[in-house]
């Protein structure tokens, strides 16, 4: 799927500004605070938003989506919604039980909608999404609302069904992109800012993070843009610095959580 | 069908509540005088109306839900899947409503009048077309459905004035003849249809953006 100089603009807000990009099988990260643009990327993608410029490689039948906010028939069964879902992509209601099982929803395939916990409305959107085997799946903040152990259990399912496909995962939460994607891409005021695997996207940031031990009451003097977090020990601090031009420090590794904040700060 | 009429949920009931009370209610009454001009003007005010419930409540996929956008990723032709089913519907809806003033005419007077069943008939159908198109527009179940009430009230209390041309009721079937039930017939059926095409092609035009 190639994406050429797709933007958005809604009124004179850019939200999507001239972006491309050519995605292949994997799973892609996309990583961004609220209101980089994410979703309404998604959306050009499904072609639920108009855009300008071109998207290539991609046929309705081809995509399976989950949006951030999942909702079904409540008054439905799992195995109902899952019957109106294969009617609605043309697919073979014989894969329902196969699908169930994988999201591991087949032994609740009897409850109604409405009865299920918001792990398991999340797990059935993945089946939906799944249903007729699309080449692209697209997952607009999935572990948005999930409990720990749930999130958890979500993201190893993402894994277990990205094989031979394209899963786009969008989140502002680095954890969930940092353990399950192969290709990240940091987003923010509607550009990518930069993209590829763990590895080289830390790369970009030899040399800019350090950590620095001070007096409690030196914190303050050091910049809220340099400083992305403050371990308090006793009377003193750890401070934890990401940027350009760090004050004498012990430089040490960067983590994805230091790429975000080094490539999305104003 | 099934799967359909369970998602609409409550709703696809509400007409058979009508029919119920329309029942009695004719029954109750049925020695008065008129009674056959009592039964096709109450039919037309309410049995028509009804129709709502059915072609507003079973295009629950372009309700304004949180999610629901995802219903327009399927490939599919959404725009011809809902007109499909809501042509469907009002075509079941027609069938059950025309049964139902045939059995209680008869019933009660020995008479069934095909004519009038077949304008009350294409009454069902300007209201279905008519709510179809406003929930597209306003993807609001209970807003449509109060727009067609808005639409019945007014008639009902002005005597079809305030509609002008669009007055489809024709109140008093002691005095019409068959050519004034045949103009409202086609003027139901006119209607009707541009209603319709004008919602089709903006639900296709919302949905086929690329």
């Amino acid at each position: 799927m190639k994406i050429e100089n797709i933007t958005k603009k809604y009124g004179k807000k850019t939200v999507l500004d001239n972006i491309s990009f050519c995605f292949e099988n994997g799973i892609y990260g996309i990583l961004g605070p609220n209101g980089a643009g994410k979703t309404t990327l998604m959306k050009c993608i499904i072609g639920l938003e108009k855009y300008d410029g071109k998207i290539e490689g991609i046929k309705k039948e081809d995509i399976g989506y989950l949006p951030q906010k999942f909702s079904m028939f409540r008054q439905l069964t799992v195995k109902e919604a899952m019957i109106y879902i294969c009617m609605m992509k043309g697919a073979d209601e014989n894969s329902i039980d196969d699908i169930l099982k994988k999201v591991n929803l087949l032994e609740e395939k009897e409850k109604k909608i409405k009865k299920l916990s918001g792990g398991m409305l999340r797990r059935l959107g993945i089946a939906q999404a799944v249903v007729g085997n699309p080449k692209i799946l697209i997952v607009d903040e999935p572990t948005v609302g999930l409990d720990p152990k749930e999130r958890i259990r979500f993201r190893n399912l993402l894994a277990q069904i990205s094989n031979d496909r394209i899963v786009l995962i969008s989140s502002h939460i680095v954890e969930d992109i940092e353990s399950i994607a192969n290709n990240i891409i940091i987003m923010s005021e509607g550009k990518f800012k930069t993209s590829g695997s763990l590895g080289e996207v830390l790369s970009l940031l030899k040399g800019k993070v350090g950590q620095l031990q001070v007096d409690k009451n030196e914190v303050s003097k050091y910049s809220e843009k340099i400083v992305t977090d403050v371990n308090y020990q006793g009377s003193k601090a750890v401070i934890h610095l990401v940027g350009d031009e760090l004050p004498k420090c012990e430089l040490i590794e960067p983590s994805l959580e230091d790429a975000y904040f080094y490539l999305c700060k104003e | 069908m099934v799967l359909e009429r369970k998602i609409m949920g409550i709703p696809f009931v509400i007409p058979y509540f009508l029919y119920f009370i329309l029942m009695i209610y004719f029954f109750s009454i049925r020695n008065s005088e008129n009674l056959l001009g009592t039964i096709y003007s109450s039919c037309e005010i309410s049995i028509p109306f009804f129709v709502v419930w059915w072609s507003v409540y079973n295009l629950y996929e372009l309700r304004e839900e949180e999610g629901g956008e995802i219903f327009f990723t399927y490939p599919i032709n959404v725009a011809k899947k809902e007109l499909s089913k809501n042509l469907l519907f009002t075509c079941a809806y027609v069938v059950q409503s025309s049964v139902f003033l045939s059995v209680v005419t008869y019933l009660l007077l020995h008479n069934v009048n095909i004519i009038i069943i077949i304008n009350i008939s294409s009454q069902i159908l300007f209201f279905s077309a008519l709510s179809f198109t406003i929930m597209i527009l306003i993807r609001d179940s209970g807003w449509s459905a109060m727009i067609a009430f808005v639409y019945v009230c007014v008639g009902l209390f002005t005597y079809g004035e305030m509609l002008g041309k669009t007055n489809i009721f024709l109140y008093d079937y002691n005095s019409v003849d068959t050519n004034l039930i045949v103009n409202n017939i086609v003027k139901c059926l006119f209607f009707s249809f541009v209603s319709y095409i004008v919602g089709y092609i903006l639900l296709d035009k919302k949905i086929n953006i690329r």
